[in-house]
C-alpha cells in the first residue's frame, strides 16, 4: 500500500492528478490511497508522517509548497516530496528539502508515471532489512543499516555498529558473500564498508562515521562508482 | 647468453634503469618531499644494483624473471615517488625501461668498440660511462621536458598502457634475441652485429614510444581546446542573452509606466487588486531568472533549455549551483555542456514528444558533490570498457564528449558512472568535497 497526498489548490489539476493515480494503480497493479489538500497549511495541520509520497503544488494561496515542504521535512525525513509547478525555476531549489524530482505543468501522464515509478522504487529500497550473525553468546540480529563497517583480523571479524563493537569469528570472503545483496564495499583487505555510512573521502581514505578507513589506490575508483550507484538508487 | 660476447655489466644496467626512472620522475608531479625522495632514490639504487649484481651468475632460464623483477622495482620506484595512477606509472615505467636499455646498450657498444674484450683502466671505463650516460640522459630529458604536462595527468588508461607494454616487450625481445640464441634469422653472429642490432632496435622502440607519447599529448591538448571553445561559446550566448534581457527590461519599463497610469485611474478596489497581483507575478518571474547560485551553470541551463524548448524536450532541473563554486569555469562548461548536448541530441530522435524528458540534479550528499543527468532512453546500452558505444553516426565525436567529461571530473578526483535504469540513461558524477 502506497499512501499518497496531493496538495493542490487548483481544482482542475487536482482532479487530473487523481485520474492519473487511478490509471497508474490499474496499470502497475499497486494499491494506493489518496488524500487531497487544497493548501500547504492544510496538510500541516495534522501531519504525523502518515504518507509515503506527497505531490505538492508550489504556488498556492496561503502557504506555498516550498515552505510547506520545509515544515514537512522537519517532521518526516523519509517521505518523498515531488513538486508540481508550471515554472521550472520555482522547483530548482528543491534540493533544500530533499526533493530532487518535480513534475512540470501541463502534466502529461507519461512524465507523471515515470516520476512516480522512480519514487516508489527509491521508497522500497529504503525498507528495513536484517541479518543474523553467530556470536559467542548466541545469535545476534542486526538491522543492516545499523552496521557501519566490519574489520577483519585473521579469522576474527569486528562489527562496528550503532550499538557498539561486536566480534565474531569468520572470514571476509564468507561475509562478503553473505552481504552481497546489500550495499557493502570492500575498501581493501581488512574492511567491508556499509556505503550508507560513508561521509566523505580524502586522498587515501573513506570517512565512515568519523573514522578514516584506508581504501587501496586501485580500488578507489570502484569504491566511488559503487557509492554513486548506491546513492543513485536511494536518495529521494 | 653466448659465452664469447662480454655483456653489459649488471651495475651499468642498474644505473641506466635508475637514471631513466629519475628522468621521468623529475618531470612528473612528486608525491614525496625532498628529503624522503632522496632517501627513497638512494635505497632504490642500492637495492636495484645489488639485485642485478647478485643474480648475474644465475642460469639463463632465470634471466627473464630477473628482468621482470627489475622492471617491477622501477615501477614501484616511479609509483611511490609520483602522484599518479598505477596505469600512468606503468606507462612511464615502460618508457623508462626502453630508454635505459637503449642508453646502456649504446654505452656498451662504444665501450666494446674501443677496448673489445680487453680490460680498460677503471678510470677510462667510468669516464666513458659518465660521459655517455650523462649526455644521453640529458638529451632524453630535453626531449621529454615539454611533452609531459606539469601535473603529469596524461589520462593514461588501460588501453594506452597495454599498447606501450606491447611495444616495450616486442623491443626487448627483438633486441636481446641474439644473446639467447644465434640461430634465428633475426640474430647476429658477431659481437659488433649483436650490439648494433640491440642498439638500433632499442632506438626504434624508443622512437615509436616517443611518437605515441606525442600523439597522446596532442589529444590532451585537444580536450583542453574543446573546453576553451565551450567557454567562448558560452560567453557569446551570455552576451546575446543580456542584450535580450536589456531589451525586455526597457519594454517592461514602458509597460509598467502605462500600468501605473491605469492603476491611478482605476476606482474599483477589486480590479485594482487583480491588477497588482498580475504585476507581482510578472516581477516574480524575473526573480526566478537568477536561479542556481552559480552564474556559469545558470547560463548553461538557460541556453540549453532554449534548445530544449525548440525541440519540444522537457528539461527539469534541481540544482544547488553554489556547490560548483570550487570548480573551474572550463570544467563546468565541459561537464554540463557535453552531457546536456548528448542528452538533447538523443531525445530529439524520440518520436513520442511526451517521452522527451531530461532531468538534471546537482546536490551534496554528505561529503560529496553529486551531479546526475537522466534522460529517457529507448534502446539498450552497449558498453565498450566503461563508456557506452555511441548511437551517433559520428562515433568519434560522441565518445569525445563523454571522455571530455571524464577528463574534467578526474581533475577533482571524482568518478563518472554511466548506467541504464529501466528506460532511463543515467550519467552520474561523484566528486569528494574538501572538508
Amino acid at each position: 500500500m502506497i499512501r499518497i497526498a496531493i496538495v493542490e489548490d487548483d481544482h482542475h489539476c487536482q482532479e487530473q492528478l487523481i485520474n492519473f493515480l487511478h490509471r497508474f494503480k490499474e496499470e502497475r497493479d499497486e494499491t494506493i490511497s489518496i488524500h487531497t489538500y487544497a493548501d500547504g497549511d492544510e496538510i500541516l495541520e495534522n501531519y504525523h508522517a502518515q504518507y509515503d509520497i506527497v505531490l505538492m503544488d508550489i504556488q498556492m494561496k496561503f502557504m506555498d509548497g516550498m515552505s510547506a515542504a520545509e515544515e514537512i521535512r522537519k517532521r518526516d525525513s523519509q517521505v518523498v516530496i515531488i513538486f508540481i509547478t508550471n515554472l521550472s525555476q520555482y522547483a530548482i531549489k528543491g534540493y533544500a528539502v530533499d526533493a530532487l524530482d518535480y513534475i512540470l505543468k501541463p502534466i502529461s501522464y507519461f512524465q507523471f508515471s515515470q516520476r512516480l515509478i522512480r519514487a516508489i522504487e527509491r521508497m522500497k529500497k529504503r525498507e528495513v532489512q536484517f541479518m543474523t550473525v553467530r556470536m559467542k553468546g548466541g545469535v545476534r540480529r542486526f538491522q543492516v543499516s545499523d552496521i557501519y563497517y566490519i574489520e577483519s583480523f585473521g579469522h576474527q571479524l569486528i562489527f562496528y555498529t550503532k550499538d557498539g563493537e561486536f566480534s565474531t569469528s569468520g572470514t571476509m570472503k564468507e561475509l562478503e558473500k553473505k552481504l552481497a545483496d546489500f550495499h557493502f564495499f570492500r575498501g581493501n583487505k581488512g574492511y567491508l564498508i556499509n556505503l550508507a555510512h560513508v561521509e566523505g573521502m580524502n586522498d587515501h581514505c573513506a570517512i565512515v562515521k568519523g573514522k578514516d578507513l584506508l581504501i587501496s589506490r586501485p580500488r578507489r575508483k570502484m569504491f566511488m562508482e559503487a557509492l554513486a550507484v548506491y546513492w543513485g538508487e536511494v536518495i529521494k | 647468453m653466448s659465452d664469447f660476447v662480454p655483456d653489459i655489466p649488471r651495475i651499468y644496467t642498474a644505473l641506466a634503469e635508475w637514471l631513466a626512472c629519475l628522468i621521468y620522475i623529475s618531470l612528473l608531479k612528486k608525491r614525496l618531499s625532498g628529503g624522503k625522495f632522496i632517501i627513497c632514490s638512494i635505497c632504490t639504487l642500492i637495492i636495484q644494483s645489488s639485485f642485478l649484481q647478485l643474480t648475474k651468475d644465475l642460469p639463463i632460464v632465470f634471466w627473464i624473471p630477473c628482468m621482470m623483477m627489475a622492471i617491477a622495482m622501477m615501477l614501484l620506484f616511479i609509483y611511490m615517488s609520483c602522484d599518479i595512477t598505477i596505469f600512468e606509472a606503468g606507462y612511464f615505467c615502460v618508457r623508462a625501461f626502453v630508454a635505459a636499455e637503449l642508453i646502456a646498450s649504446l654505452e656498451w657498444q662504444v665501450h666494446f668498440f674501443f677496448w673489445h674484450a680487453e680490460q680498460a683502466t677503471i678510470v677510462m671505463k667510468w669516464l666513458l660511462l659518465i660521459f655517455i650516460y650523462g649526455a644521453s640522459f640529458f638529451f632524453i630529458w630535453l626531449l621529454e621536458k615539454h611533452q609531459v604536462p606539469i601535473d603529469g595527468k596524461l589520462n593514461i588508461r588501460q588501453h594506452e598502457l597495454w599498447l606501450s607494454v606491447v611495444i616495450g616487450a616486442a623491443v626487448f625481445a627483438m633486441s636481446n634475441l641474439s644473446f639467447v640464441t644465434t640461430t634465428t634469422p633475426f640474430s647476429g653472429q658477431y659481437a659488433s652485429d649483436i650490439f648494433n642490432i640491440r642498439t638500433l632496435v632499442d632506438l626504434g622502440g624508443f622512437a615509436i614510444l616517443y611518437a605515441y607519447h606525442i600523439q597522446l599529448n596532442e589529444l590532451r591538448v585537444k580536450h583542453e581546446l574543446k573546453a576553451m571553445q565551450n567557454i567562448l561559446q558560452n560567453q557569446l550566448i551570455q552576451y546575446q542573452q543580456s542584450k535580450k534581457s536589456i531589451e525586455m527590461i526597457n519594454f517592461k519599463y514602458h509597460d509598467l509606466k502605462n500600468q501605473i497610469i491605469a492603476l491611478k485611474a482605476e476606482k474599483d478596489a477589486d480590479k485594482r487588486n487583480a491588477f497588482l497581483t498580475k504585476m507581482e507575478n510578472d516581477i516574480k518571474f524575473y526573480e526566478a531568472q537568477n536561479k542556481t547560485g552559480n552564474h556559469v551553470l545558470d547560463i548553461l541551463l538557460t541556453s540549453k533549455n532554449l534548445n530544449c524548448i525548440k525541440n519540444e524536450i522537457t528539461l527539469t532541473c534541481v540544482a544547488d549551483g553554489t556547490l560548483l563554486n570550487f570548480m573551474d569555469v572550463a570544467d563546468i562548461c565541459t561537464i554540463f555542456g557535453n552531457a546536456l548536448d548528448n542528452a538533447i541530441e538523443y531525445e530529439q530522435k524520440i518520436a513520442d514528444k511526451e517521452k522527451r524528458l531530461i532531468h538534471v540534479s546537482v546536490f551534496s550528499q554528505k561529503g560529496f558533490l553529486m551531479i546526475r543527468f537522466e534522460n529517457y532512453f529507448e534502446g539498450t546500452l552497449m558498453f565498450e570498457g566503461d563508456l557506452p558505444i555511441t548511437t551517433k553516426k559520428d562515433s568519434f565525436y560522441h565518445g569525445y564528449g563523454l571522455k571530455s567529461i571524464r577528463y574534467a571530473v578526474q581533475k577533482y578526483k571524482g568518478v563518472v558512472r554511466i548506467d541504464q535504469k529501466d528506460q532511463w540513461f543515467e550519467l552520474k558524477i561523484l566528486i569528494p568535497l574538501k572538508n
